[in-house]
């Protein structure tokens, strides 16, 4: 394959950033946004949804070696939109659940132009966006809220 | 932005069609000379036989770098073989595991990989687009899987490959391993079938 795409191109990280967001939304969110949508998009599947293993690789503490943490259930989906465009867009999910593989995949089949990227943008990626940055707020003010400050009084001079 | 093709699909249920069509090839190779039809159907670019298309999918993967003959080469197919079956796609035949091919614009079969004496199954597998199955019988297919002899037509290749191909005998247990196909249908022609070339 052409290394002709590297992460610093933007395009790219802004899918990334897209398919982490779409792969996080739960089911309801993702059927509640397609039944949304001014037309129904309509599209074929070019992989089947199939639910696998992959491997998580770590490296622990971020550095050093890495090794092999665990093997987590994923489902993917990759479609193609009718249409003239045909764009194709992949999902990948954690889980067993072959519907949100697909439906991430559509959603992600619906950005692959500016215009698309955008209404998707507003109607799924930003809220989604917003609502785990609360949860994350939420769980650590709980965190906070029952937070232990340890001190060690230091004997000697030293 | 680069501009991407959408592959053609592939299987729609993988697991299943490619035990059925690999069940087709192994059924062909077993019975040199008779005609196999591969029931199961996959998507496949425009222009490739089904029986064909069915059996790249089957057989390549990762490990096994497909070179795609003149007529193949296009992005369509080039597109669908990768995002289906993850195959390397390389530019020298000679390192190829399997080859598409179509029986109009041949390469020299010296082209593929026989494989070594120590590892024959290293010799290529050619994928043969013909145009037809049935003709006129010109030679007589004889060896492990064929009762006495069978006749059989050119289907759509030179003379000059079948003079290739013959010349190969010798060279066993290296040598080439060939599946023909036609819509749906295909013949086999491993390795350890002889050939003679009626009137040669």
């Amino acid at each position: 394959m052409t290394a002709q795409a590297t992460q610093t191109d933007p395009e790219i990280g802004a899918r990334q950033r897209r398919l982490r967001l779409l792969a996080r939304a739960d089911r309801a969110t993702l059927e509640a946004a397609l039944a949304a949508l001014p037309a129904p998009p309509e599209w074929r599947r070019l992989k089947q949804p199939e639910t696998g293993l992959t491997m998580v690789r770590a490296r622990a503490g971020g550095v050093g070696q890495r090794f092999n943490l665990g093997e987590m259930t994923v489902s993917r989906c990759v479609v193609a939109l009718e249409g003239a465009g045909q764009s194709m867009g992949v999902g990948y999910v954690q889980g067993r659940d072959c519907r949100r593989a697909e439906l991430v995949a559509v959603f992600d089949a619906l950005s692959q132009d500016a215009a698309g990227a955008e209404r998707i943008e507003r109607l799924l990626i930003a809220p989604v966006e917003r609502k785990l940055a609360d949860e994350r707020r939420t769980r650590a003010a709980k965190v906070a809220a029952t937070r232990v400050d340890f001190f060690t009084l230091v004997r000697g001079g030293d | 932005m680069t501009t991407t093709i959408t592959p053609a699909t592939g299987f729609d249920d993988p697991v299943q069609q490619s035990q059925q069509a690999f069940r087709a090839l192994l059924d062909a190779m077993a019975r040199p000379g008779r005609v196999t039809t591969v029931e199961t159907e996959a998507g496949h670019p425009e222009g490739l036989s089904p029986a064909l298309a069915a059996a790249l999918l089957t057989l390549a993967d990762l490990d096994t770098p497909v070179w795609l003959g003149p007529g193949f080469d296009s992005e369509a197919v080039k597109t669908w073989l990768r995002f289906h079956s993850g195959a390397p796609l390389t530019a020298k035949a000679e390192l190829a595991v399997f080859a598409l091919l179509d029986a109009a614009q041949m390469p020299a079969l010296e082209s593929f990989s026989f494989g070594t004496d120590e590892s024959p199954e290293r010799g290529a597998t050619l994928l043969i687009q013909v145009p037809g199955l049935t003709g006129a019988n010109a030679m007589i297919w004889r060896g492990p899987g064929i009762k006495d002899g069978i006749a059989m037509p050119f289907c759509g290749l030179g003379q000059s490959v079948w003079r290739q191909r013959t010349a190969l005998s010798i060279e066993f247990p290296r040598g080439v391993d060939l599946y023909l196909g036609c819509g749906r249908d295909l013949v086999a022609l491993p390795r350890s079938t002889a050939i003679s070339i009626e009137g040669a």
